[in-house]
């Protein structure tokens, strides 16, 4: 079964960039707008990895990764914080809570992300027809 | 450190970002130019504005004229030109654009430490665009171009 990638970001620009570099790969792509659709979506679907970002409005990334981990079915799922604005006490403080799995700082390359992936789940690059 | 120690660092530091966010978000390459020289931006603009706070506090507005923002737009979500999904695509780039800008300024320049608050992007569009700050705000500008495009860059940081 190819991986289920969840990508949480109020920005559809965002969401669009993220799923264009993950569709080289078999995996299935899963988008949600903020972290309470996140959890929602996270809830059925028990994506393999989810990439959210810090800051999005109705519930932002850092609550939304609280109540993930606060929930002992979803509480495995790694999860890439994505973020333009993040201070190092934040970021030990996040880091060190052990909830985030890796930090990717916007802007990034379509490259770096999916190093960042293939830490977490295994890409599989798509037959070609 | 000095004043003007200071004002080269924080110049250096916002054409970095700048460049930075450019080359990695759409592989544009970008040429810092001097501020002072008469530059203008034609036609209708699009302008992307992002506020923050903490140890300072401020807000970058950047200016791309509305052709040049469809093509950022175009380039950064990797479609043709004529496949942009009108207004909404673009205010949606411009807008990301903006926060990266200035979260990365914010970070790197003013506030290592703290995560402190970015306001969500807005967008303002015309023919006569001009931010103007209040008394207690100061002003500091980049210009830069791509392929004849210029880009403008404000940066507001309230008098402390």
């Amino acid at each position: 079964m190819p991986p289920k990638i969840l990508l949480v970001d109020d920005s559809k620009t965002i969401r669009l960039i993220l799923a264009k570099a993950l569709r080289q790969f078999e995996c299935q792509i899963l988008e949600a707008g903020n972290g309470l659709e996140a959890l929602d979506i996270a809830g059925r679907e028990k994506p393999q990895l989810i990439i959210m970002d810090l800051t999005m409005p109705v519930m932002d990334g850092a609550e939304a990764l609280g109540k993930l981990k606060g929930n002992s079915a979803l509480k495995h799922i790694p999860v890439v914080m994505l973020t333009a604005n993040v201070g190092l006490d934040d970021m030990l403080k996040i880091t060190g809570s052990g909830n985030v799995s890796d930090f990717m700082s916007k802007a990034f390359k379509p490259d770096e992300l999916i190093e960042r992936v293939k830490r977490f789940v295994e890409l599989k690059p798509k037959a070609v027809a | 450190m000095s004043d003007t120690a200071n004002k080269a660092e924080m110049r250096e530091v916002v054409s970095k970002v700048v460049a930075e966010v450019f080359d990695s978000m759409m592989s544009m390459e970008i040429e810092a130019l001097d501020p002072d020289l008469p530059v203008s931006i034609e036609g209708d603009r699009v302008v992307g504005s992002v506020g923050f706070g903490g140890e300072e506090a401020g807000v970058v507005c950047l200016h791309v004229n509305e052709p040049f923002s469809r093509q950022m737009t175009a380039a950064m979500i990797g479609v043709e030109l004529n496949e942009v999904n009108g207004d909404t695509d673009v205010n949606d780039a411009i807008g990301e654009l903006t926060n990266m800008i200035s979260g990365n300024i914010k970070s790197q320049l003013y506030d290592m430490v703290s995560s402190s608050a970015l306001a969500v992007p807005s967008i303002m569009r015309g023919s006569h665009v001009a931010v103007e700050s209040i008394r207690a705000a100061h002003r500091e500008h980049f210009v830069f171009r791509h392929k004849g495009q210029f880009i403008l860059l404000e940066l507001y940081l309230k008098s402390k």
